[in-house]
């Protein structure tokens, strides 16, 4: 009797357990409506339920009613096949709160499965290595930048190891990398007139791969009377984590952040990544079972700001330099469905002398960026960039505009891929030069 | 034997209730008797013509309007209340069907819903189909039900009352229809311009159909060097005043504004062929045309005693030109000999296995109308 | 034969990547849109998901060959279980069936497949000014093939009508597996309006692979109103004075107390939380006369006593004042985890006493009800709020809809005037429908199938598609007129 007990055992099904449960309250708010499915990208490419944000969310809670294996193949392929980018969540009219289910049902496959080794390794060394620390972001930064000049990088692609080593989509995604990037604690911009405090929030990618937008920024809010500064002692937002299920690690950087904040005095935590802004104003939550931070990640989140909403508090100094350029706006999933910041960045492009902008198809659907989600999965990020690059060009502007980083690398290749020549840019970097870029005057830079 | 516009009646049947009616066609069914359902006797001549001895039932019994509530906007006549009654009572209270029923009309609501005929606001207002909201019928084999109610939307059951209509009285003999009325606009106006050739009366109706698009009718009508094109328009005064003047700044003054929409003429003595797609030419055919926009059908009617050779070519034409457009035609009137050589219904369907599956499940004796859409 | 060669059979018409078949992928689609308890979950054998008529056709041929029923399904919003296998079976899931192939901009007609959600059909034409008038709420998500096969409607039908009066004609796969084409035109014309019968027939009679459906021009100008009263008496009567006055509104709308106060608490969308009912009327058409139209409305509101009035030409403030009419069943959402969405229709001049009549039914159970719903058509959608978490809290919903149910059709209302019946409501259907009603509507479904192949357990209470019922009438008619059989 006793080996039929034990055959049993072994098939049944795999339950939640451990600690990051999907909370049982969030799952049972989602009423079946179906509402959520035309917004979901992975839905929208293959019409399958299995991809939409509904059967997800049925099949988690299949598994926490012990009718489906946590191990389930086609329950891991779903959780990690779905992009994170909570498009669901804002639409939905039940205000079901998906992101925090998602990754709590990561967090359980982290915690369960055996990984097959190589599986492991790749995303040790391209996940967690490099974002743990700024620093060595910026070593690695560096490292791809000699990289790219030194030719190095067309052999490669050539041979074909890049692919193998399933890092060719991180290649083709890395834009040339022109300036050097910030240094915290010494780059300040002092307005004319002072509004109040900003604090810029260095992000590893923005900070190592796009420095120049990151020195846009100060400049720009700098014009609007903020006096701006990079504060020491900031690291990753540890996004790429919590979205992974890796939320300890989360955990860390997130307490790392908060104390470099409180350090770096009042004013608002200004973030010009809408991935980085959306986990930022989700410490509460990663946190909250924290007696020591709780409540200073609510104070911490409560100070966070994207550029776009903060810029728009009230109307722009009004910019001196006329762009004659039609363009049109990608939104990063992470601002609009995350944020809900939609309207803001609409309002700030219009007050931009010359530019007209062009609304595009699905311009809030991802673009298959995703995090790492481009290096996982490069078919389907593929697609989506196809279906973006395709509704970008379609509006026959000048430009993309944007405000995330990984959305940014994204569309440039999807963009080139698909044969178009249109450049991709950070809306921060449109306003900087509708007040003269570099050479502008009306504020005062200050290295300490 | 009497015989009705050329069918042959051996006996007519005063059907008293739709109890009695049930009986009446059980009763037929089990004996394989051809049934002819009349109401108004308005168009029994049309389809195809047969041979067979009715059984007429004669369906001015079931008379009467019943459950008429003007602010429900609902009604539900009995099948044989004439169209003059109807009309009148809805008028009464300021309402109306999206058909114009003359006033001294003959037919019955039970055969209009059973021919689906509809008039010019088809374009603009649809057809009897689309008020229809329930009905009672009995089966050719004699089952009496119901479809549909009272209620303005239902979707509690499969559509019975929407496949009778326009069945012809083949699949089953209404004993009343239920129907959402409308409210009667407060103005009702038509704009008429003559042209002399029928492709700058066609080119007119294009431009109507792309800047007009609130009008409700639109016709061309005419043949050799007249053409007549009319768009109609309803609602309040100060509307139609200014579709006026935009139509006057587009179009040229009107050569004629009329408050009642011109009725189509008589079809028993004139030719007419009635088409709904723009056609480019009258393809050299002396017939009368005219051209209706909302249905993509073609109805031409000819003459009695119109020479056997002029029909032909004018029916070789029609058919070109429905083909051309896509379309569907018939032929209402016409001499039987040379209606029983041509095709009349127009051409071979896609559906006639399904259509022919329903038929037998409604009318296993095959009673009802025998030979008009079925043989 | 094992579900083995079912599979590999269908893979052979879909690809591997069109067909489902691994216990998740079928689990998620066990269910619709419809609360778990009214209607069963049921796993089904295998789902495809065909990219072509042929494909369609071609699984429904091997279906039958192993003899499995058939259940289409769009976007599975549905709200009486008809796209879910209640009988297992073959799913086949339209969604990727989702272009619009055709549209004439001088006929104002598209050609679209079924899997076309219903409002990108619409943003598709919006440049061309015109749209797809059946406008249910689900319309972000739902599909066209299954507004066909429920008939759907919304708040605009008032107008425009149902989903059934913007369908021209249908490419059908029939059970046979074969293809056919039906034309709505053909009414009066010498064939049969099979379009009409396949509209609202729930996927029961044929799956529809194509379809061509009329788009309506974008009116020229648009007035939105909102005028709250102190009692539902008279916004009752602002209704009914409106329609009595000859015109016919885009959309009459009207909201109780709860649903007032829950919208408000939850959006603030500027109603006045102490008013009993909030209309919302929507005014289209010329300029001139949507004016007018609109100040007969206020002058006609304000004689009634409406304690606030606001009417706006601006999208942007009309998007506000609908968006708590929108927004009333996520509001709902915020007062109880579940609701259940009732769908009765009455007469309109019932109205007032059927409200009355809910109220009293949901006071006696003890389930909060509230009420948004479209009065200018009488469709009412009671919505019952509960937790199913509560031991037994889904039995009393369903004995309180069942007395919802018999309270309206006792007033002359009918169970359903846009979700339709499925499996969740069949058992009601002899409420309204006699043996004979019922049996004339079998046949319908049997001439089109007569193995009960596509979708059966729907619509059709048990029994009567067995073939005995059929031959009961005839041998009952033989009897009486004198012959043994037919
Ligand atoms: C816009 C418009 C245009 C018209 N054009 C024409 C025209 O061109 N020619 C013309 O003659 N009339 C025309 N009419 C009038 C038309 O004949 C009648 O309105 C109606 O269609 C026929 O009604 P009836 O009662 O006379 O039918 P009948 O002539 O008595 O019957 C016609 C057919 O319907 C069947 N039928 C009748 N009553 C029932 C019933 N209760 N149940 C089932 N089947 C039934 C009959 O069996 C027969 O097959 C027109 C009407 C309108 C509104
Ligand atoms: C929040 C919410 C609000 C709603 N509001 C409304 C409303 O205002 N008005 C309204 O009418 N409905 C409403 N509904 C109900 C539902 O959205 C409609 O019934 C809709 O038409 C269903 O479309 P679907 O694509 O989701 O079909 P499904 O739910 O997938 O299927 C519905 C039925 O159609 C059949 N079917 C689907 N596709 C085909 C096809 N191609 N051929 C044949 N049969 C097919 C299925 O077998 C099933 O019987 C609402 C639902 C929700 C969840
Ligand atoms: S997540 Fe929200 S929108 Fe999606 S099915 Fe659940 S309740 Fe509906
Ligand atoms: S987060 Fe994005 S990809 Fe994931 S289910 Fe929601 S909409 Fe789909």
């Amino acid at each position: 009797m006793a080996t039929i007990n034990l055959v049993e055992e072994l098939q049944k099904p795999v339950p939640f357990s451990g600690p990051d449960m999907p909370d049982d309250e969030l799952l049972r708010a989602c009423v079946h409506c179906g509402m959520c499915l035309p917004s979901c990208p992975t839905y929208r490419e293959t019409g399958d339920e299995a991809s939409s944000p509904r059967g997800r969310l049925w099949m988690m809670s299949a598994v926490a009613d012990g009718k489906l294996s946590l191990l389930d193949p086609d329950f891991d392929e779903q959780m990690y096949q779905c992009l994170n980018c909570r498009a669901c969540e804002a639409v939905c009219p039940s205000g079901v709160q998906y992101g925090p289910l998602v990754e709590a049902s990561r967090a359980q496959l982290e915690q369960h499965r055996p990984r097959p080794w190589w599986q492991q390794l790749l995303r040790q060394s391209v996940m967690s290595w490099p974002f743990d620390d700024v620093r060595r972001m910026r070593t690695g930064a560096r490292g791809l930048r000699l990289y790219q000049q030194s030719g190095l990088s067309r052999l490669l692609q050539r041979t074909g190891v890049l692919k193998l080593m399933r890092l060719e989509n991180l290649e083709r995604m890395l834009p040339p990398i022109e300036e050097s990037p910030l240094a915290p604690g010494k780059d300040t911009w002092v307005p004319k007139a002072k509004l109040a405090n900003a604090h810029v929030f260095n992000g590893c990618v923005m900070s190592s791969v796009f420095p120049d937008v990151n020195r846009a920024t100060g400049r720009v809010l700098a014009h609007n009377g903020y006096a701006t500064d990079v504060p020491v002692g900031q690291g990753c937002c540890g996004a790429i984590y919590s979205h992974t299920g890796m939320l300890d690690d989360a955990r860390v950087l997130a307490r790392k952040n908060i104390e470099a904040f409180e350090r770096a005095g009042d004013g608002a935590i200004v973030v010009n990544a809408a991935g980085c802004g959306s986990a930022l104003k989700e410490y509460d939550h990663l946190l909250k079972d924290d007696p020591r931070y709780a409540d200073r990640a609510k104070a911490f989140t409560a100070r966070v700001l994207d550029v776009n909403e903060l810029l728009d508090q009230q109307p722009l100094i009004p910019p001196t330099h006329a762009i004659n350029a039609r363009v049109t706006l990608q939104e990063p999933c992470h601002l609009v469905h995350a944020q809900r910041i939609s309207a803001q960045p609409r309002s700030l492009l219009r007050q931009v002398p010359g530019l007209e902008l062009v609304e595009m198809q699905e311009s809030s659907l991802c673009c298959g960026s995703a995090g790492i989600y481009n290096i996982t999965r490069p078919k389907m990020a593929d697609a989506l960039g196809d279906r973006k690059a395709r509704n970008a060009m379609a509006t026959g502007a000048e430009a993309v505009v944007t405000s995330n980083p990984g959305c940014q690398m994204q569309l440039r290749t999807s963009l080139i891929r698909n044969g178009s020549e249109q450049p991709v840019e950070h809306i921060v970097s449109i306003l900087d030069e509708a007040y003269g870029g570099r050479t502008a005057t009306g504020w005062a830079i200050d290295h300490q | 034997m009497q015989s009705s516009r050329g069918l042959n009646v051996s006996e007519t049947v005063v059907i008293e209730s739709p109890a009695h009616l049930a009986d009446v066609l059980a009763d037929a069914t089990a004996h394989r008797i051809a049934i002819l359902p009349i109401g108004g006797g308005t168009c029994l001549s049309t389809g195809l013509p047969t041979n067979e001895h009715y059984r007429a039932l004669d369906l001015s019994q079931l008379s009467g309007i019943e459950n008429y509530i003007p602010t429900d906007m609902t009604a539900s006549f009995l099948a044989g209340t004439p169209l003059r009654t109807v009309r009148a009572a809805l008028a009464e209270n300021g309402q109306e069907l999206p058909i114009d029923l003359a006033s001294d009309d003959e037919g019955t609501i039970g055969g209009l819903v059973a021919t689906g005929y509809s008039g010019a606001r088809r374009y603009g207002q649809g057809t009897l189909k689309d008020v229809l909201i329930g009905c009672e019928y009995v089966r050719g084999d004699g089952l009496l039900a119901k479809a549909g109610g009272m209620t303005v939307k239902n979707v509690s059951g499969f559509e019975v009352s929407r496949l009778l209509h326009g069945s012809w009285g083949s699949l089953a003999v209404l004993t009343r229809v239920n129907l959402k009325v409308l409210p009667r606009p407060k103005a009702d106006r038509t704009f008429v311009w003559q042209d002399s050739t029928l492709a700058a009366a066609l080119d007119r109706q294009v431009r109507f159909l792309t800047s007009f698009p609130g009008c409700i009718a639109m016709e061309t009508t005419g043949c050799g060097d007249r053409w007549t094109t009319a768009i109609r328009f309803a609602g309040r005064e100060s509307a139609l005043q200014d579709y006026q003047l935009q139509l006057s700044n587009a179009e040229g003054t009107p050569d004629a504004v009329l408050d009642e929409w011109p009725l189509p003429p008589s079809t028993e003595d004139n030719p007419c062929l009635v088409a709904n797609n723009p056609v480019e030419q009258s393809r050299g055919f002396a017939l009368m045309l005219s051209t209706h926009q909302g249905v993509n059908a073609l109805s031409i009617s000819l003459p009695t005693g119109t020479v056997r050779a002029e029909l032909d070519s004018g029916l070789v034409a029609a058919r070109e030109i429905t083909t051309h457009a896509e379309g569907l035609w018939m032929i209402e009137g016409g001499d039987p000999d040379w209606k029983r050589d041509a095709a009349i219904w127009g051409p071979g369907r896609q559906d006639i296995a399904v259509a022919q599956a329903v038929k037998d499940q409604f009318d296993p004796g095959n009673i009802l109308n025998r030979g008009r859409l079925f043989i | 034969m094992s579900n083995r060669a079912l599979i590999d059979d269908l893979v052979r018409v879909c690809g591997p990547g069109g067909v489902r078949h691994r216990l998740a992928d079928l689990m998620v689609f066990e269910a619709d849109g419809s609360v778990d308890g009214a209607v069963k979950t049921t796993l089904p054998q295998a789902v495809v998901l065909p990219t072509s008529t042929e494909q369609v056709a071609g699984v429904v041929k091997i279906a039958r060959k192993h003899g499995v029923p058939v259940v289409a399904r769009g976007a599975g919003t549905g709200l009486s279980g008809g796209a879910v296998a209640i009988n297992s079976g073959v799913i086949i899931s339209l969604t990727r069936m989702n272009h619009v192939l055709e549209v004439n901009l001088l006929e104002r007609t598209a050609l679209v497949e079924p899997g076309v959600v219903n409002l990108d059909l619409s943003t598709h034409v919006k440049h061309q000014h015109l749209f797809f008038a059946p406008d249910p709420s689900s319309q972000k998500a739902s599909t066209i093939g299954g507004n066909i096969a429920e008939n759907a409607g919304g708040p605009h039908c008032l107008k425009y009508g149902v989903t059934t009066n913007h369908i021209l004609g249908v490419e059908v796969v029939l059970p046979s597996g074969d293809i056919a084409w039906f034309d709505s035109n053909q009414a009066g014309y010498g064939g049969l309006d099979l379009t009409a019968a396949i509209v609202g027939s729930e996927g029961m009679f044929g799956i529809v692979t194509k379809a061509l459906v009329k788009l309506t021009p974008i009116p020229q100008s648009i007035s939105v109103i909102l005028a709250a009263f102190a009692s539902m008496d008279d916004a009752a009567m602002a209704v009914t004075e409106i329609i009595a006055s000859g015109t016919m509104p885009a959309s009459l709308e009207i909201m109780d107390q709860l649903s007032i106060e829950a919208v408000e608490a939850a959006y603030h969308a500027g109603y006045p939380t102490d008013a009993a009912a909030v209309l919302l009327v929507e005014v289209d058409g010329h300029p001139l006369e949507v004016a007018e139209i609109s100040a007969d409305v206020e002058a006609l509101c304000r004689r009634i006593g409406t304690v606030q009035y606001r009417q706006s030409y601006d999208p942007v403030e009309q998007a506000a004042l609908w968006m708590g009419r929108k927004m009333s069943l996520a509001a709902m959402g915020r007062l109880a985890p579940n609701y259940y969405l009732q769908d009765a229709v009455v007469p309109r001049s019932k109205l007032v006493q059927t409200l009355d009549e809910v109220d009293r039914l949901g006071r006696a159970s003890g389930l909060p009800v509230a009420n948004v719903f479209h009065a200018g058509d009488g469709n009412l959608h009671p919505l019952i709020l509960f937790d199913r978490r509560e031991k037994g809290a889904v039995e009393r919903v369903l004995e309180l809809n069942h007395d919802l149910v018999v309270a309206c059709v006792e007033l002359g209302g009918t169970l359903s005037g846009e979700h339709g019946i499925g499996s969740e409501k069949r058992d009601h259907m002899p409420l309204i429908y006699t043996e004979s009603d019922l049996r004339a509507m079998a046949g319908l479904k049997r001439s089109f199938d007569p193995d009960d192949f596509f979708n059966p357990g729907k619509v059709l209470p048990a029994g009567l598609m067995c073939g005995e019922l059929k031959d009961l009438h005839m041998q009952r008619m033989a009897q009486k007129h004198g012959i043994v059989a037919f």
